[in-house]
């Protein structure tokens, strides 16, 4: 836990699920959209009600979200997911200190 | 769209009763003589109704299903190399009791499989009953994840001509069909208050048919016979140790009396899923088909997203709540075809609205448009 996001377990009914939930103390706008863009394949569902937005960053490792709310939810795989979610958190907290940096 | 977990809303009035009973005076059960313990005693007397029982004795409070089947299958006088036949559809609320007395050495169980539609064919039971000569047949009334109501008299019919033992889980079908255990000749029936009795949580009953004698599972205090160590004889106390949830089952007993007044129309009902299933057929999903008798459950995959991603899109853009993955009856999935990601289920209630559908289907209609 740090001042940037808070963080727990994703409580599921899937076998072997690896998902977490970050709530983030700034929501997901465009330009960090753009920002996790990087990170991955993103795609963005604008036509739905709340547009919702998904991130591949590889075979593994998938997030989602829905734009301008504060909870991004992170799927890590089976075998290797402490790692992964390590990393992740990392990438994650460096994003949000840039965003904060320029004062958006 | 989650009614087969929770319903909501509730029926008409249990909210109000329950605050109002919160505000009274507790109950004293079976401690002050000059005390009418009359909430429960008219729930009790609902749940035998409901289900045709003569004695409403036999009637057992519990918590929920989970707890009724613990306490039939943990408290039932198990013998040496005693076989349980349970099925691939039952809920974990059935497989995990059972595999905890089979890692105990107490009994053995056998899963039977079901047809692609999540129900036990009836000839498959006679097979297996010859095979296995099962001591008790766990089996569920209606399928949680596919809808599915399985042919009661006819399984029961055939377990009775075996001298087996059955236990009936009527979770996902008390309130929605008859549940009628003296008629069927069924000897155990768990059931639910949260679900289609439109009852609270933390409310729950098991019949235990007289011929039956359970050992409890919980013992502690009664209110009678308070200078014994053991649980007295009596039913339903036998089985009743501590104090009851009053608050609870006054709202049980309010839903109970409500849906007395206010039969469901299953035709209406069901006439709700099969739009959703011909719009989810529509936009290219795949749903797992049940023909004949169901509740009003639906289950879909899609080669575009899996169950988890659609249910986090229907609650976070759209504010339908569903349920989605194995919905703890892991066992049942390859006989559906589909893979262990499990299945997204929507589930509606009596009270699901035409309005309600619409959205969903506008929603459905826009998560699998490109």
């Amino acid at each position: 836990m740090n001042n940037l996001y808070t963080v727990k377990k994703a409580e599921n009914c899937f076998a072997d699920a690896k998902s977490f939930a970050y709530t983030l103390h700034l929501p997901i706008n465009e330009r960090m959209l753009n920002k996790l863009a990087l990170w991955g394949e993103l795609t963005v569902r604008r036509n739905f009600r709340r547009p919702f937005f998904m991130l591949k960053i590889d075979e593994e490792q998938q997030v989602k979200g829905i734009l301008d709310e504060n909870i991004l939810k992170a799927g890590f795989s089976k075998e290797n997911w402490e790692k992964q979610k390590e990393q992740f958190e990392q990438k994650l907290s460096d994003l949000l200190v840039s965003m904060e940096d320029t004062n958006e | 769209m989650n009614n087969a977990a929770t319903s909501y809303p509730k029926a008409p009035g249990v909210a109000h009763g329950m605050e109002h009973v919160l505000k009274q005076l507790p109950g004293h059960g079976n401690r002050a003589v000059f005390r009418r313990d009359e909430e429960n005693l008219s729930c009790r007397t609902l749940l035998a109704r409901l289900l045709g029982v003569a004695d409403e004795n036999r009637i057992v409070y519990t918590s929920n299903a989970t707890h009724a089947l613990n306490i039939g299958i943990l408290g039932f006088p198990w013998e040496p190399k005693d076989i349980v036949l349970t099925t691939a559809a039952e809920h974990n609320s059935v497989l995990r009791p059972l595999h905890y007395l089979q890692k105990k050495g107490r009994l053995h169980y056998e899963i039977a499989p079901v047809e692609p539609d999540g129900r036990l064919a009836p000839e498959v039971l006679k097979k297996l009953l010859l095979k296995y000569r099962p001591r008790m047949l766990v089996v569920t009334h209606g399928s949680n994840v596919t809808g599915a109501i399985n042919d009661l008299p006819k399984l029961i019919s055939y377990a009775k001509e075996s001298g087996t033992v059955v236990f009936i889980d009527a979770s996902q079908t008390a309130g929605l069909y008859p549940v009628l255990p003296e008629i069927w000749d069924a000897d155990m029936v768990a059931l639910t208050g949260h679900k289609y009795l439109l009852g609270p949580q933390g409310t729950g009953a098991l019949y235990v048919a007289p011929h039956i004698e359970l050992e409890p599972v919980f013992t502690g205090g009664t209110g009678i016979r308070s200078d014994e160590e053991e649980m007295p004889e009596e039913m339903p106390l036998r089985l009743e140790a501590g104090t009851q949830n009053d608050s609870s089952l006054s709202g049980l007993k309010l839903a109970l009396a409500w849906a007395d007044q206010n039969p469901v129309n299953m035709t209406e009902l069901l006439d709700k899923i099969y739009q959703i299933e011909a719009t989810l057929t529509l936009v290219g999903c795949t749903v797992i088909k049940v023909a004949g008798a169901r509740t009003p459950v639906i289950s879909f995959t899609s080669e575009k997203y899996n169950p988890e991603d659609i249910g986090d899109i229907l609650s976070g853009s759209f504010d339908i709540i569903c349920r989605t993955g194995l919905h703890c009856a892991p066992l049942i999935f390859p006989y559906l075809g589909v893979s262990n990601a499990g299945t997204v289920r929507l589930s509606l209630s009596r009270f699901t609205t035409a309005d309600e559908i619409k959205q969903v289907t506008i929603a459905l209609k826009e998560i699998f448009s490109e």
